[in-house]
């Protein structure tokens, strides 16, 4: 059985961030994730989540340059110093959060020259993932679709499988986001079964739109039921925009909650 | 209100082929559309959905040797002349069957011919095409294939059937949109059909993966049938599946529209 979790940046905005904790285990969710926690305390957090049971599955380093506020300073050379001291931070919530994994992140190449951009998200990646090792947390890849983020460096399952593979770092593994590669590939469910053993977290909204699932062109209920019969036992956050009041459009998601 | 076709070389195949019309006739089609009729009489086909009161939506051009790997012939420079012969062949029968959408097999690239030159055959073989049809109510149409299920098919995304269509500078002259094949190639269906609606004269379906009925894999065609009804899409929708099992008994998710 899927094991679904909120996404609370995208969904639950009927409430403040730290109120959405209660809101997610009140609507049924064992678990969520949140791309920014870095507002809250960790020590604030993990009362809403002891008072709820609830696990904290991911969360996302932070990215942005402080001058562009383009997030994409793991590609940037010039920054490299800043990448690991974003790290540390990352490193300090997911652990205290108890989280399975970081999304280390990767960003639009803007005016970055390729090749520099290149080297450097390898080799950021690679110290990423050692550090994230360190206090037993996975450093996730997430490929994500140029549509919606024009110019995005890591755009594709197979160009997130290849920069996993280059950086050849035991820590490292794909986050498979089925909107993004919907947008940008198709062919969802064999490529799934096909790459499964490189697949540490999923994430789930519908097509165009960005809603729940039922809205758009993909079929939910047969991922979902696809996923647990090749056997996925991670995670499956919701990173949907509600096409309405949050907990109101929780219909499809019934039979798993 | 989407207007689905049974396709016969796909479905129905419990009986045999004259007896297919029939049995979707019976299952509440009020189409049919198939790979290729040149194995019948002309006439005895016409009885048949005479017989039935079905509209003949749809077939394909002679597609080569089917049998010794063919999937069409429209794209190598020294086959025109088999093209152009096939033309002939299937406009005689889509006067006497009724049939308005004619469909090209682009074929499979072949060594030794560059995809330049395929895309260049192709196109010429598009306008002849056309112009042998001008004044009939006849379409030509152009689909793109998955290269999984035909390894080396020469059309293979949507821009490509998109452009071909372009080039050969007719108004019908249109893409087939295969919604299968497409979800293989490039995903994003939606929105695809948006920008593509200006040039799509027909739809085909089933299910990715195992190219089954809808409802069966990973394409929400609860969503997308309304939704492409929505756009003010007249045409047909055909069924070009493979049923997991019993024809019939695998047209559940159908019923609202037969």
């Amino acid at each position: 059985m899927p094991k679904l979790e909120a996404n609370l940046q995208w969904m639950f905005n009927e409430y403040d961030l730290i109120d959405r904790y209660d809101a997610a285990a009140r609507a049924g969710f064992k678990g969520v994730e949140l791309q920014a926690p870095y507002s809250l305390e960790i020590d604030q957090i993990v009362e809403r989540l002891e008072r709820n049971s609830l696990k904290h599955v991911i969360i996302n380093s932070p990215v942005s340059d402080p001058d562009s506020g383009i997030n994409n300073i793991p590609l940037r050379s010039d920054r490299m110093d800043l990448y690991k001291e974003r790290t540390a931070q990352a490193a300090e919530y997911a652990s205290g959060l108890g989280c399975i994994g970081v999304n280390i992140g990767c960003g639009p190449i803007g005016d970055v020259d390729p090749d520099e951009a290149h080297e450097t998200y390898i080799a950021n990646i690679r110290y990423a993932a050692e550090e994230f090792g360190k206090v037993g947390v996975i450093a996730l890849v997430e490929p994500i679709n140029t549509r919606d983020q024009p110019g995005f460096f890591v755009n594709t399952s197979q160009g997130g499988l290849d920069a996993i593979a280059e950086a050849n770092h035991p820590n490292l593994a794909l986050l498979y986001d089925f909107y993004h590669m919907q947008i940008m590939e198709g062919e969802l469910t064999l490529t799934v079964q096909n790459i499964l053993p490189s697949i540490k977290h999923i994430q789930i909204a519908d097509n165009p739109g960005r809603h729940e699932p039922g809205t758009g062109e993909i079929n939910y209920d047969h991922i979902l039921r696809h996923l647990d019969k090749i056997g996925y036992e991670g995670w499956v956050g919701c990173e949907y925009g509600p096409s309405g009041n949050t907990e109101e459009t929780l219909g499809w998601a019934s039979a798993w909650l | 209100m989407t207007k689905l076709a049974a396709n016969l070389s796909m479905m129905f195949n419990e009986v045999d082929f004259l007896d297919r019309f029939e049995a979707a006739a019976n299952a509440g089609f009020k189409g049919v559309e198939y790979l290729f009729p040149y194995d019948f009489p002309a006439e005895q086909i016409k009885e048949k959905l005479d017989a039935h009161n079905l509209t003949q939506v749809l077939f394909d051009f002679p597609a080569g040797d089917w049998e010794a790997g063919d999937r069409g012939c429209a794209s190598f420079p020294d086959r025109v002349g088999e093209f152009q012969d096939g033309v002939g062949k299937a406009v005689e029968y889509a006067k006497v069957l009724g049939c308005e959408r004619l469909t090209v097999l682009a074929g499979k690239a072949t060594s030794g011919v560059s995809a330049m030159k395929m895309h260049e055959t192709l196109i010429d073989n598009l306008k002849f095409a056309s112009n042998a049809v001008a004044g009939t109510d006849i379409t030509i149409l152009l689909e793109a294939i998955n290269t999984i299920d035909i390894p080396g098919y020469a059309v293979f995304r949507t821009n490509q059937s998109r452009s071909a269509v372009e080039a050969s500078e007719a108004s019908n002259v249109k893409v087939q949109y295969d919604i299968y094949h497409m979800q293989i190639m490039e995903g994003d269906i939606t929105r695809a059909i948006d920008a593509n609606m200006d040039v799509i004269g027909h739809f085909q379906l089933a299910d990715n993966p195992g190219r089954h009925e809808p409802r069966t894999g990973e394409i929400n065609y609860d969503f997308l049938l309304p939704y492409i009804d929505s756009k003010g899409y007249d045409g047909w929708v055909g069924c070009e599946y493979a049923p997991a099992g019993d024809t019939v008994a695998g047209l559940g998710w159908a019923a609202k529209y037969l």
